[in-house]
């Protein structure tokens, strides 16, 4: 298989990515003392900090950055647009604001599950809304899509604004790391969650590939090849949609990588989606991983929003990238 | 029996004028039928219904006795071939993988292309002389070469019957020539029903064996381009005064004289 030496470069990269994620972090284990919680000896502390934050954390990072990756490539797909990506339509609107409602409330301090339930909740009052906005007569209509939801994102936006503006510091503090995203405090429950949705649905995306291409070329040409133009849509926007909205709810909201991930794919691979799904699930996984490595590494105890540094090494890389390849691809 | 459409209307919307009036045709196989009208008289119309792509008012579009609309997609995509009017191409491809999407019906979601299908995509750029292009980008195609890489994504899905809608539009004097040539010859090597929607009316005399005239859309006349293009049939038609000149095997040209038309032509309602 000629596509075989990509993945093996991607999952070096996340093989890569965890064995540095283990080792760094503000505890300063050195790495006899990390290798030793993998043995029978070892050191308890270190353990539980390995075992309790490190490796929850990396895996959360690994499948946060792959759902964003796979939901934008399907978007992208979707709506016939290279610029669109996960957050398009609102989900990390409605997410957001569902979890800044629930703290202004009062409601964060009440038990670790409950924001993100709200923010899941949020995202899929977003989705439903601009899908049926979006739904005339049994059709999708993908510009309708999109117009609805940039509006519904404004306007929840607004609402989360205007929540703030009331609200105390605290509050605040707590909603800043919502709408700009955060790896730390994943717990092992949530990988499951994330895990128990990102794998089938991206593995279902992939199923989705050859009719993808073909929705690229636009709906006639699309049924013209045999895809079943009106179900394929709708099942698209849901696997995207809800990719993107559980990872708000654990993670919040994190920029760039469902944007920048699939298209830097696309530019050095090329967009037929059997590949471009399953390339850009690694890829965004690597990402995100080795973004959040990263910034732990520089930021010491300071955290960080993980939003602000995909955005800050996502950005110069793209476009180098664009300027590279822009001609070509 | 290919096609057979069955007093088939259609109205999009709830527009007062529909698309297609009680049209009834039949297409053979080993065929090259083109159709012919003026803007807005439904010839692309007729080729959505006939893929089943909108759905009719009264009347039936059938495939093989069934329904278009009620055929599955892949089904009928293993069957029939569209190359439409136009396509979008959100992401930069290469040729050899447009083409390559001819094979998608036969593949479904999750089967690997496998060698009979490269061979089949490389004999498909082969019949349209795209050979060597199979690497290149499709925006460094013009659009003639854009036009036969399209056409050979049709023959790439082995279908028995093809539809083209305005094949030759933006192609100059030789290339909407030889495509024509290759469309008819392609017809009847692989006995193909294929039908062509065109606005070449000399090309469509030449190079197909029916040609059926919409008008407002009602079929205004169907036959051989013989029987069906004369002066009073074409300037009602089109709204213009043409000439017909016979000449012989090369067929019958149409030569416009001037834009204005038959006074029954006159206030048309598209």
């Amino acid at each position: 298989m000629k596509s075989a030496a990509r993945y093996v470069i991607l999952g070096g990269l996340v093989l890569a990515g965890i064995a540095a994620g283990v080792m760094v972090g503000p505890a300063g284990l050195s790495p006899g003392e990390v290798v030793g919680v993998f043995g029978s000896g070892g050191d308890d502390i270190a353990r539980r900090i390995v075992f309790e934050l490190r490796l929850p954390r990396i895996f959360g990072a690994i499948l946060v950055g792959a759902s964003l990756a796979v939901s934008g490539a399907v978007f992208q797909a979707l709506l016939r647009n290279p610029l669109a990506e996960p957050y398009l339509l609102g989900v990390s609107s409605g997410a957001a604001l569902a979890a800044v409602g629930a703290l202004a409330l009062g409601l964060g301090s009440l038990g670790g599950f409950l924001l993100p339930v709200a923010a899941l909740v949020g995202g899929l009052l977003a989705i439903a809304i601009v899908f049926a906005v979006a739904r005339v007569s049994d059709r999708l209509d993908t510009r309708v899509l999109i117009l609805a939801g940039v509006v519904v994102s404004a306007f929840f936006g607004a609402c989360i604004t205007l929540i703030l503006v009331f609200s105390p510091a605290e509050t605040l503090r707590s909603a800043f790391f919502w709408t700009l995203g955060s790896l730390s405090g994943i717990s092992w429950r949530m990988v499951a969650v994330l895990a128990a949705w990102a794998i089938p649905a991206s593995a279902a995306a992939w199923g989705l590939g050859r009719h993808l291409d073909a929705l690229a070329l636009g709906e006639e040409t699309a049924a013209a090849i045999g895809t079943e133009v009106e179900r394929i849509k709708r099942i698209a926007f849901f696997l995207a949609s809800l990719l993107a909205a559980v990872t708000v709810s654990v993670a919040g909201v994190i920029g760039f990588v469902g944007l920048v991930v699939p298209h830097a794919v696309r530019m050095v691979w090329g967009s037929a989606h059997r590949d471009l799904i399953p390339t850009s699930f690694l890829a965004g996984g690597a990402a995100l991983l080795l973004v959040d490595t990263a910034a732990r590494a520089i930021g010491g105890p300071v955290e960080i929003p993980i939003g602000v540094v995909t955005a800050f090494l996502g950005v110069p890389f793209f476009l180098v990238l664009l300027r590279a390849r822009g001609g070509s691809a | 029996m290919s096609f057979r459409v069955e007093n088939l209307t259609v109205r999009f919307g709830d527009s007062q004028v529909p698309a297609l009036r009680d049209v009834s045709l039949d297409f053979e196989p080993g065929m090259h039928t083109t159709v012919l009208g003026p803007n807005g008289a439904g010839k692309s119309t007729l080729l959505r219904a006939l893929m089943g792509t909108v759905r009719p008012d009264s009347g039936q579009a059938r495939f093989e006795g069934r329904p278009s609309t009620d055929w599955p997609r892949r089904d009928l995509a293993r069957r029939v071939a569209l190359v439409s009017a136009t396509e979008e191409f959100a992401f930069p491809l290469r040729v050899r993988e447009l083409v390559a999407m001819g094979r998608n019906p036969h593949l479904g979601s999750w089967r690997p292309a496998g060698a009979s299908d490269r061979e089949i995509v490389a004999t498909s750029l082969r019949e349209v002389g795209l050979e060597a292009f199979s690497e290149r980008r499709l925006f460094t195609l013009s659009a003639g070469e854009l036009q036969r890489a399209r056409l050979a994504r049709a023959l790439a899905q082995q279908a028995d019957t093809l539809l083209l809608d305005e094949p030759v539009a933006h192609l100059d004097l030789a290339h909407e020539f030889s495509t024509f040539e290759q469309i008819a010859q392609l017809t009847r090597h692989k006995s193909l029903t294929t039908i062509t929607v065109t606005h070449h009316l000399n090309l469509a005399s030449r190079f197909s064996d029916r040609v059926v005239l919409l008008s407002e859309g009602r079929v205004a006349a169907t036959g051989t381009a013989q029987e069906v293009f004369t002066a009073d049939r074409l300037g009602a038609a089109f709204g213009c005064s043409v000439d017909v000149r016979d000449l012989g095997e090369l067929g019958r040209f149409v030569v416009p004289v001037t834009a204005a038309g038959p006074p029954n032509a006159a206030g048309r309602s598209r």
